[in-house]
C-alpha cells in the first residue's frame, strides 16, 4: 500500500516540477527578450527542482532518498525565500534566519507562510497550505513517534504533493490563471 | 508613501500596451501615455525597433510608431506572465 | 550586486540541506572492528558489545546496533526525552551530567569514555521508528548512560539515529 502511496505522490511532484519549471522557462524567455530581473525565474527554477526532489525521495531508497527529502525542504525554503526578496521586502527574511537552526522543515514552513502573506488569489492559499504541511512533517516526524507520526507524515506529504501540484497547474496552464 | 519607480519591464510593458490602444502615434504622444519622459523612452524605443516589436514609419518629418503581430505577441505574453506574477505578489519581471 | 549575494545566499541554503543529510546519514557500523578495538583496550573491561546487543533488541534489529566508535547522530533531529517523547530543540548530541552539572561532549569523547569506563549501564533504551520511507533512517534510539569511572559516576543521554531494517 505504502508503495502506492509513494508512486503517486511522485507522480504528482512531477507534475508539480513540470508546472514550476514550465513557469521559469516563460520568465527566463521574457527575460531574454525584454531584458529585467530573472529572479523570479530562480525562485520558480528552485521550487521545481525541490519537487524533482521530492520525487526522487519518495521512490528511491537510502542515503539518496534521505538527501532528497531534506532537500525538498531546503530547495523549497530558498524559492519562497526568493519570491519574498523579489518584493523587495528582503527585511521579511531576516525572522526566517531564526527557523533556520531548528531545521529546514521548519524554515521551509516559515518561509512559505511569510511568503503566501504578501500573494493573492489561489497562490496565497495553496502557497499557506504548503507551508502548514512542512510543519506536519516535522511534527509527524519527531514529536510523534511510532505509527501516529508515519500516517501524519504520508497525510501530511500527500498534501504537499497535491498543493504544488495544483498550484503549478493552476498557473502554468496555457490561459495563465 | 508613493509608487515605486517602474521596471524597466513594466516601461515596456506600458509602451506595448499604449502602441496597442493606439496605431501609428507619434513618440512624443506615446511618452505621454506611457507616463515617461521622452529623453528616457527614446533608447527603450529604439531598441524595441531593434528587436522588431515596434514598427517607426516615416511620414514626412513626424515619425509614426505601431506595434508589429511580433509585438503583439510578445504583449500577450506579457499580459498572462503579469497575471501570474501579480497572484505571487510580484510586479512584472 | 546586492541581487547576486542574495541569490547566493539562497543558492547556499538550497544546497545545505542535502549536503547536510548527505553527511549525516548514519553509515553501518563495523562491529567485528569495533570488538577488536574494545578488546585491545587494556585492562578495561568490555561493556560496548553486550550493549550493542541490548540496543540491538531494544531496536528489535538484533546484531545491527548502532553504536559505533563514532555515533552519528543527526542534528536536527536530536533531542531531549520528556516523558518517553523526544522533544527539539536539542542540547546537542550528548549531554553529561557529573553531580549537578551538566555539558555537552562530542560524540568522540563518549566513545572514549565508553573505553574507560569500569562499568556501563544502559538503561531508558527506547526506539522510535519515524520515516516510512525505504531506506531513509526509519529508526531513532534513545537512551542513557551509566558510567563509572574510577569513583566518578557519568550519565549521558543519547537520541541518536539507527539503521534501517533490512528488508
Amino acid at each position: 500500500m505504502s508503495s502506492t502511496v509513494e508512486i503517486v505522490v511522485s507522480a504528482l511532484d512531477l507534475l508539480g516540477a513540470a508546472g514550476f519549471a514550465y513557469i521559469a522557462l516563460r520568465l527566463a524567455s521574457l527575460t531574454l527578450r525584454i531584458g529585467g530581473e530573472p529572479k523570479a525565474s530562480w525562485a520558480f527554477s528552485l521550487l521545481a527542482a525541490a519537487q524533482i526532489l521530492a520525487s526522487l525521495a519518495a521512490i528511491s531508497g537510502g542515503r539518496l532518498s534521505y538527501t532528497a527529502y531534506v532537500a525538498t525542504a531546503s530547495f523549497s525554503a530558498a524559492g519562497f525565500a526568493m519570491l519574498t526578496a523579489c518584493r523587495e521586502r528582503q527585511y521579511a527574511l531576516i525572522p526566517l534566519a531564526l527557523a533556520l537552526p531548528l531545521g529546514f522543515d521548519l524554515l521551509a514552513a516559515a518561509t512559505a507562510i511569510v511568503a503566501s502573506m504578501g500573494f493573492r488569489g489561489p497562490a496565497r492559499t495553496l502557497v499557506a497550505g504548503i507551508g502548514v504541511t512542512f510543519l506536519v512533517r516535522t511534527v509527524g516526524l519527531v514529536l510523534l513517534p511510532g505509527p501516529t507520526g508515519e500516517v501524519l507524515l504520508a497525510i501530511g506529504e500527500s498534501l504537499r504533493s497535491m498543493g504544488a501540484a495544483m498550484l503549478a497547474v493552476l498557473y502554468a496552464a496555457p490561459q495563465g490563471r | 508613501m508613493g509608487r515605486q519607480r517602474r521596471s524597466r519591464s513594466e516601461i515596456i510593458f506600458d509602451i506595448l500596451e499604449a502602441l496597442s490602444v493606439e496605431e501609428g502615434i507619434p513618440p512624443t504622444r506615446l511618452a505621454t501615455i506611457a507616463n515617461l519622459p521622452y529623453d528616457r523612452l527614446q533608447p527603450i524605443l529604439w531598441e524595441l525597433v531593434e528587436k522588431g516589436l515596434v514598427e517607426a514609419s516615416k511620414n514626412g518629418r513626424s515619425t509614426r510608431l505601431s506595434l508589429t503581430p511580433k509585438g503583439f505577441r510578445l504583449l500577450k505574453e506579457l499580459r498572462r506572465i503579469k497575471k501570474i506574477l501579480l497572484d505571487f505578489g510580484l510586479d512584472i519581471l | 550586486m546586492r541581487r547576486t549575494i542574495m541569490l547566493a545566499v539562497l543558492l547556499a541554503l538550497a544546497l545545505a540541506g542535502p549536503m547536510a543529510a548527505y553527511a549525516v546519514y548514519p553509515s553501518e557500523p563495523n562491529l567485528p572492528r569495533l570488538s577488536r578495538e574494545i578488546s585491545q583496550t587494556a585492562g578495561g573491561p568490555r561493556p560496548l558489545p553486550s550493549l550493542v546487543e541490548s540496543m540491538g533488541h531494544a531496536a528489535s534489529y538484533r546484531g545491527r546496533g548502532f553504536i559505533a566508535g563514532e555515533p552519528r547522530p543527526l542534528w536536527f533531529q536530536r533531542g531531549v526525552l520528556v516523558a518517553g517523547k523526544p522533544v527539539i530543540p536539542a542540547p546537542g548530541p550528548w549531554v553529561i551530567r557529573t553531580g549537578n552539572s551538566s555539558r555537552v561532549i562530542p560524540s568522540r569523547d563518549v566513545a572514549i569514555l565508553l573505553h574507560r569506563s569500569r562499568s556501563v549501564e544502559a538503561w531508558g533504551v527506547k526506539a522510535y521508528i519515524y520515516l516510512p520511507r525505504r531506506g531513509a533512517v526509519s529508526v531513532l534510539i534513545a537512551m542513557k548512560l551509566r558510567l563509572t569511572l574510577g569513583s566518578t559516576v557519568v550519565e549521558l543521554r543519547w537520541l541518536g539515529a539507527a539503521l534501517p531494517p533490512r528488508r
